[in-house]
Order: C-alpha cells, then structure tokens, then sequence
C-alpha cells in the first residue's frame, strides 16, 4: 500500500489551509482515499506538520463543506461515501501545473525557464 | 530467606536475557537525524526518571519505617519507581520536537496504540495485575482488625481441637501482618494512579510528532520500545507490589493452628509459588528496563583493503 503524504511550504503566499485542503481533495477525489477512509486527527496532524491545530481544523471543515469527508464526534474525520470525483490524478496533475505556472508568471519568469526549474528539480 | 533464594535464580535469569537479547539498531551517520534525536532525548529523560524513582524506591525502602512503622509507606516503593520511569517517558515524549524546515510533510495516516502495542508485554502486565488484584482481593476479604481496632491488618483464626487431656478445647488467634485492607487500600490507590500515568504515557507516545517521512520505519520501532518500556515499568511495579504480598500470605497461613480448609490451603500454595517468582520477575524485568533497545550511529565507517589511509600507509 502507498503512503499518501501531504506536504505544506510554509513560505508559500497561498495559506497552508488551503494547500492542504487541495492535496486532500486531489488524494479523495483521485480514489486514492477511498470512502470510509480515516484521515488524521486533527492534533496529529498539526503536530506532524508544525502548524496550528485550527489551521488543519479549518481544512477539515472546508473539506466537510464541499462534501469530501465526514466528521463525527468520537469518529474522527471519514472520507464521504460519495465524495465530488472531479479529479482523476492527470487532471489533478494539470490543475497543479497550470496553478505552478501562474506562479512563474507572478515572479516574472517564463514557461520555458519554469519547465526547466522543474527539469532541474527533479535531478536533485 | 528461603523466599529470596527462590527469587534470586529468577532474577539472574530474566538479567542474562536483557543482555543476550539486547537490541541495537545501528544508522549511518548522516541518517534518520531526526529519528535520533527523538530517540537520544526521550531516552535520557526515561533514564532520569528511572534514577530518580530508583533512589525515591531505596529511601522508602530504607526510612519509609520511620514514616510508617507498619510497612504502608514501605510498600510503596515498586510504585514509585515505577512513576519515576513513567514522569520520565512522559517528559521525554511530550518535549520530542523534531526540526521543521519550510516545506513540512506528513503522511495521511491515523496512529493507534493497537499498531505499536507489544501483545506479549501487554498479555504478561495483564496476568500480572489480575494475580495482584486477586492476592488484595482475597487479602481484603480474609483479613480482620488487629489487637488495636485496625481494621484488615491481621489474619484471624478461631476452631475447636479436641485435646486428648482437656477434651474439646476453642483455640483462636491471630496472625499478622497479613495484606488485609489496612495495606490493600493505599497499594489500590498507588497503583490506580500509576494506571492513570500509563494511560498518559501511552497518549504521549502515540501522539508525539513524526520525524522526517524517510524515517517513518524507525520511528514506528521508536515508538514500540517506549509503549514496551511503560508496560515493562508498570509490570515491575505490579510484580514488585504481589511479591512481598504473596510473601506475607505464606508467613500468615503457614503457621495457622486450625486446620486449614481446601481455600486457604489453595491460596498459600499459590502465593508460595508466585511469591519468589514475581519477585524474581520484577527484578529480572528492571535490569530489562536499564538495558532497553538502543540506536547506535555508525559514525566511523571501518577503512576497507585497499582504501586510501588518510595518513601514513595505505591499509592492507
């Protein structure tokens, strides 16, 4: 079985909320969190990834909100029987690339410089 | 005596298996720094807390007389050496803070003990406190008031002999000190609080934070080795607790002059038996509990033939 990871760049402008909660969305919505599926807890993840228990309860509750999972008092936070499959993971692949490129596009850099960032990133 | 020559071949035994069967897991020098950094710190933090529950243990030991001439306070110690090693574990896994950088990651799981529970430690801690409960149980309900009016603290015999020159004649006495509720109540309390500080420990452990994701494997194992090192600690204390208990029921019943019924007999025989061994066991299990599993950093890689010395001739 694959570990499924969720990571947060803390000096990232978009807010960690946020990015967990699109990663969390990409893993439920590409079937890799199948339904019924526990996520953390929300202390533990918090201290896993050095943020604030409100950050990741936030995620959760907007998660909620759009219908990917379903928390429980006692529980914990479940992924939803019917979760919106809006993503298979190369549509996933395609939203995280366009949202990389508008961000190469804010820092002043081209599609091609940006490419090659990530040609040199894989190297490493 | 005889008791402590029973209990000391047990002890020497369960010592010659902590060494022979010692774990030392040994990491590059430039791996799982994270992992061993949790480990070194909750590591030293258990050892201060066994010290220090060892020496509070060797004080009640030695001068809990002088605070309680009736053995209450004596009978403490295993306890508090057992709360020592838990304050410990509890401070070593509560201040574990691995290093963040700025890209943090985590893995989409849900800890439990279950996971990192060690059946066999948790079968024998088990065991162990069902035998303790057991020997206080029948201790409560068998004891009674001693010359003094206190309450549980001696055994009670009273029967009728027939004497061949006096004829039937009613003999009754009592015998003591006997674990009745005089000494049950306060090891209840001790060991329900010791409870409480294992349930915290176990938390503590299962919520600390994850190092690094690359070292999930050892830190899964970091976190076996504490749950079986409170459950050890608990175990020693239950074990050290039913010895001396199991003892002062043989030294009551053995020397009963009415003859003793199919229970009473049933019970010395038991607790005869399980006396030196839980002593024995609880000894043997705290030199388990000094030689706990170790992670050792390969730090000074061994030259191979051929390889160029730093100094000097090559090695060959």
């Amino acid at each position: 079985m694959t570990l499924s990871t969720v990571t947060v760049d803390v000096l990232d402008p978009t807010p960690p909320y946020e990015q967990l909660r699109r990663q969390l969305a990409d893993l439920i919505g590409s079937g890799v969190l199948a339904p019924g599926d526990r996520l953390p807890p929300v202390r533990q993840l918090a201290v896993d990834l050095g943020l604030a228990a409100g950050t990741i309860a936030r995620t959760y509750r907007e998660l909620e909100r759009a219908g990917y999972v379903r928390s429980r008092r006692g529980g914990g936070t479940r992924v939803a029987p019917a979760p919106p499959a809006i993503a298979t993971p190369e549509r996933a692949l395609e939203e995280a690339a366009s949202a990389y490129l508008a961000r190469a596009r804010v820092l002043g850099a081209s599609a091609e410089a940006a490419l090659e960032a990530v040609r040199r990133a894989t190297r490493t | 005596m005889g008791f402590l020559v029973l209990a000391v071949p047990v002890a020497v035994v369960g010592l010659v298996v902590a060494l022979l069967r010692r774990v030392v897991v040994t990491v590059g020098v430039n791996e799982h720094s994270g992992a061993v950094q949790i480990a070194r710190h909750t590591r030293r933090w258990r050892v201060v807390g066994l010290l220090l529950g060892g020496v509070a243990a060797v004080l009640l030991l030695t001068l809990g007389q002088r605070v309680d001439a009736l053995g209450r306070a004596t009978a403490l110690a295993p306890t508090v050496l057992g709360v020592g090693v838990l304050l410990g574990t509890i401070a070593g896994e509560l201040t574990a803070r691995p290093s963040v950088g700025i890209r943090r990651s985590a893995a989409v799981e849900t800890r439990t003990l279950r996971a990192i529970l060690p059946r066999g430690r948790a079968v024998v801690l088990a065991v162990s406190t069902t035998l303790l409960g057991g020997a206080l149980a029948i201790g409560a309900a068998w004891g009674s008031a001693d010359d003094l009016g206190r309450a549980g603290r001696v055994l009670s015999e009273r029967c009728t002999v027939v004497d061949p020159e006096l004829g039937v004649v009613l003999v009754g006495g009592s015998r003591g000190p006997w674990p009745g509720s005089f000494y049950a109540l306060p090891l209840v309390v001790a060991l329900l609080a010791l409870a409480g500080l294992v349930a915290l420990a176990l938390r503590a452990i299962v919520t600390r934070p994850r190092p690094e994701l690359d070292s999930r494997g050892l830190d899964t194992m970091l976190r076996c080795w504490s749950v079986g090192n409170v459950l050890t600690a608990a175990t020693v204390t239950v074990l050290g607790t039913l010895g001396p208990v199991a003892l002062l029921m043989v030294g009551a019943l053995s020397g009963m002059r009415c003859d003793a019924g199919v229970a009473q007999t049933l019970v010395a025989w038991t607790a005869a038996v399980v006396g030196p061994l839980a002593t024995g066991a609880a000894f043997g299990l705290l030199a388990g509990l000094v030689l706990t599993p170790t992670i050792r950093v390969d730090d000074l890689p061994r030259a191979l033939p051929g390889d160029p010395a730093p100094v000097g001739a090559p090695v060959r």
